[in-house]
């Protein structure tokens, strides 16, 4: 069996790897910690950002920094998780991707390599409201979803 | 020195410094604590059953069969429609929409905890008349887990979303929830 871990760098996701692991463990399945990267989401935190600050002049830089801060910061993320399981005998591998979230996630989710698919119940805007990303995916994911928190 | 807290100062080291301990109170939402870092054991999982759930899926059983657990089974005919029906119908038709729906319910119970006592699992079984999203929610909190069908509380529709009381079930518990 292989499970797919949806990383989102919430804190939720990293529970979500738990689980996973600790799933892997009792069926001696394979992990596959998977993220996606929206350009959409680096303009519009440049743009929301600069625009509240008044440096419109400097919205094409900052979306790139961020971008850029984005690609970093979830290879740490997943990076993180595989160091921490290093030594617990599971097999566990990363994957990033650019392009729009929900398509990406059914892309991976539903390629017929995976029999669980594994997600944090909140996003990075904390406890507020489930994922947005579980409304979007839930219905249309095969596999079943296992949603931690 | 634990995993999330090495990962949250290495993080903030730039911003946070002595500051460590009030930003990790303040944002305890978004960074996972060292104390967050365990899994609880599975000991028990709640799987609502109605209409609109046929069957529990093969690959659902596969990851349940992870866990040492006993499976609740609950059958649960929405009060709301028996409500309905009493004041649309005589309390004839009632008991006897009633007693067909609770002849469903057993025969449903039935089969599937049969196909879980084929494959290992423990079962327990249950049926009565409640409200489909609070009753679960109440149940859940003395259960480790609960697995949910997309369809379960929906109906007949046919697009590919979960159901919203799923969704709401998802949101209001406080266990993992595995849909399916």
């Amino acid at each position: 069996m292989k499970i797919l871990v949806l990383i989102d760098g919430s804190k939720w996701s990293q529970k979500a790897a738990l689980h996973a692991v600790e799933m892997a463990k009792r069926k001696d399945a394979e992990v596959v910690l998977f993220s996606v990267l929206d350009i959409m989401e680096a303009k519009a935190m440049a743009f929301n950002f600069c625009t509240q600050s008044g440096i419109c002049d400097q919205l094409k830089g900052y979306e790139g920094r961020i971008w850029k801060d984005m690609q970093k910061s979830i290879e740490d993320d997943q990076n993180s998780i595989i160091s921490r399981h290093r030594g617990e005998g599971v097999r566990c591998s990363s994957k990033i991707v650019e392009g729009s979230i929900r398509e990406e996630i059914l892309k991976e989710a539903n390629s017929g390599e995976y029999g669980l698919i594994v997600m944090g119940a909140f996003g990075r805007s904390g406890k507020a409201r489930i994922s947005a990303l579980l409304e979007q995916i839930g219905g249309a994911i095969k596999p079943p979803l296992l949603v931690v928190r | 020195m634990g995993y999330s807290s090495s990962l949250i100062q290495r993080k903030f080291k730039d911003i946070a410094g002595r500051r460590y301990d009030s930003i990790l109170k303040d944002y305890r939402e978004f960074m996972l604590a060292d104390e967050e870092m365990f899994i609880p054991e599975i000991r028990s999982i709640l799987v609502p059953l109605d209409l609109f759930v046929q069957d529990i899926t093969d690959e659902a059983l596969d990851v349940l069969s992870a866990y040492d657990a006993t499976i609740s089974l609950a059958y649960i005919t929405d009060t709301e429609v028996i409500k309905l029906l009493e004041q649309a119908l005589d309390s004839e038709s009632t008991k006897e929409f009633q007693a067909k729906k609770e002849e469903y319910g057993q025969k449903l119970l039935k089969r599937i905890a049969a196909k879980l006592e084929e494959r290992g699992f423990s079962t327990q079984t249950r049926m009565f008349v409640g409200h489909k999203g609070d009753d679960v929610v109440r149940m859940a909190k003395s259960h480790d887990m609960i697995a949910l069908c997309r369809r379960y509380a929906d109906g007949e529709s046919t697009d590919v979303s979960v159901s919203p009381v799923v969704l709401r079930i998802c949101q209001r518990v406080e266990i993992p929830a595995l849909i399916y």
